[in-house]
């Protein structure tokens, strides 16, 4: 099923380099990863940060096929972004369809939009390929967690975070299933004008709204039932530890974000 | 209608590493008329199966042949035998969206383009043939109806499109001893009136040895036995190794020989058992 094609969000089982490095490397790194995206000013920086992606991608041993998969719900956005920039752009025109001229800075400026979309996507949908959802918030929880100081929740959110994550493969396979017990009833989800379709998507959202809230009242009963009163003196059963693979990593991306950060400066 | 499954295999997220086949090569033939039920271990693949069925799910080989239609076409006929062929879902009362059980009924036949009249007219038909009284039921919130009564509801707006064949899975999950006698009666009933094909999935041997002519036995996605119960029931170690049990009618039975008692143990349901014990004792 195509609903189930999603991969964002979607842990890639695996025991790759990239796989075992700390979950605070790899929130840092990506990041790192997504700052110098916006640092980039130019298409050879693109070319650096695809190669290290490559490489990290590479590294990590998940298919590219999977990653290209996980592409396909964006696609929407990317096409749209891309017409936009196209004809909205004011320039130098190249040619005209009607009232709308495509310009040399518009070609310029849509290319440049859609590889910087395409590589923060992948960048962004690698960490939750490599990270289990749960080491992820824990990570982001000890990331968080000088902000306590400032009486930031962080385990509050982290846990949060966690039940959101561990939720949308679950609330995707309920979709699934209503979306087919309503396909058996004759509903239509594919055909027909926007209007339609959005009107055809009640049958859909109504009963997944209600198993949300069911699911959530049940699940905060089980997590009651078992004493769950915050973070406060909870610890934990798998300590984190940076090891010399996290000191390898940072030293690569360091020396990747300086690349990125001398090529701009050399655009002047 | 007469159902014909010829070598359906399917396999979920393929070339993927989660890639699982779910159904392997699996053959048989649905009989106009007929009462079938469908066993097997929990992960055998039978909801799969089910899928396919009115075409939800496109199998991978295979085809499944409906009047000698293969329903996973393109064709309008091909979607017009699908139709004929309704699924009730295991916990169909999740799919309940509208704002009264009347609206929500007639969901199925308004997209099959009835009028409206024509729809609510089916719709209370088919309230009635699950139980309910349509004149009270009609203006409430599905969402305000007990278990039992939600679920009655999901099935009749499964009725209301009057399937040929209907397909149902674990009808009776998670309802009491009243709601699932209920339940099944209803079924009965429904197939005494309108002649239906009926597959049921199932986990309970019970139900299977009193209403099926006709049983399947799944294991790993592969069809692994069929025969009429009595057949199936008979052979208590293979079941036993597929992890499934005997009618309680028929383990009483074997019991009771064990124990020295000269009966017959190819009984299916209390009633024959009770014959039995008769005979015997009486």
């Amino acid at each position: 099923m195509a609903i189930k094609d999603i991969t964002l969000g979607q842990y890639f089982p695996g025991e790759s380099a990239v796989h075992r490095l700390d979950p605070r490397t790899k929130i840092l790194g990506t990041f790192v990863f997504i700052i110098s995206l916006f640092i980039v000013n130019r298409f050879a920086g693109f070319a650096i940060a695809a190669v290290f992606l490559g490489a990290v991608i590479a590294a990590s041993r998940v298919p590219l096929k999977f990653m290209l998969k996980g592409l396909r719900p964006i696609l929407f956005l990317i096409v749209f972004s891309t017409l936009l920039n196209l004809f909205v752009t004011t320039g130098t025109p190249i040619f005209q369809i009607g009232p709308l001229s495509v310009t040399e800075e518009g070609v310029y400026r849509a290319s440049f939009m859609v590889i910087r979309l395409i590589l923060l996507i992948f960048g962004s949908s690698l960490l939750t390929l490599v990270t289990k959802p749960i080491t992820l918030t824990d990570g982001i929880e000890r990331l968080l967690s000088p902000m306590n100081i400032v009486k930031l929740p962080s385990h509050e959110l982290a846990m949060m975070m966690t039940i959101a994550l561990r939720f949308i493969p679950t609330l995707l396979d309920e979709t699934d299933k209503i979306m087919k017990a309503q396909t058996a009833r004759g509903a239509d989800f594919e055909s027909g004008n926007l209007f339609r379709r959005a009107k055809g998507l009640i049958p859909l959202l109504v009963p997944l709204f209600v198993s949300a809230f069911r699911i959530a009242a049940d699940l905060a009963m089980a997590m009651e039932a078992r004493c769950y009163r915050g973070g406060k003196g909870r610890t934990r059963m798998n300590g984190m530890a940076f090891t010399g693979l996290d000191a390898l990593a940072f030293l690569i991306l360091a020396v990747y974000f300086g690349s990125i950060v001398y090529v701009r400066m050399l655009a002047g | 209608m007469r159902i014909e499954v010829k070598g359906l295999t399917h396999i979920y997220s393929e070339g993927m590493p989660f890639e699982t086949v779910a159904l392997e090569d699996v053959s048989f033939t649905l009989q106009p008329g007929s009462f079938a039920g469908l066993i097997g271990h929990t992960g055998s693949g039978k909801s799969t199966l089910i899928q396919h069925l009115n075409g939800l799910l496109r199998p991978v080989e295979g085809a499944v042949i409906a009047d000698g239609v293969d329903i996973a076409e393109k064709s309008d006929a091909a979607r017009a035998l699908r139709r004929r062929i309704g699924l009730v879902f295991q916990y169909p009362e999740y799919q309940l969206f509208e704002e009264t059980v009347l609206r929500d009924v007639c969901f199925g036949p308004k997209n099959l383009g009835f009028s409206q009249e024509e729809c609510e007219a089916r719709a209370l038909h088919a309230l009635s043939l699950v139980g309910l009284d349509g004149e009270t039921f009609r203006d409430r919130s599905p969402f305000g109806l007990s278990g039992g009564e939600k679920r009655r509801v999901a099935i009749a707006g499964v009725l209301a499109m009057e399937p040929d064949v209907l397909i149902l899975d674990e009808p009776t999950a998670g309802l009491d001893p009243a709601g699932h006698r209920a339940v099944l009666d209803m079924v009965q009933e429904i197939k005494r009136e309108r002649d239906l094909t009926i597959l049921l999935v199932t986990h309970n041997m019970d139900d299977v040895a009193r209403l099926a002519d006709r049983v399947l036995v799944m294991e790993k996605g592969r069809l692994v036995m069929e025969g009429t119960p009595g057949e199936i029931f008979s052979k208590e170690q293979e079941l036993h190794r597929l992890g499934l049990s005997l009618p309680q009618a028929t383990r009483l039975m074997k019991r009771l020989e064990e124990k020295g008692c000269p009966v017959q143990t190819d009984v299916l349901t209390f009633e024959e058992a009770e014959e039995q014990i008769v005979k015997v004792f009486g």
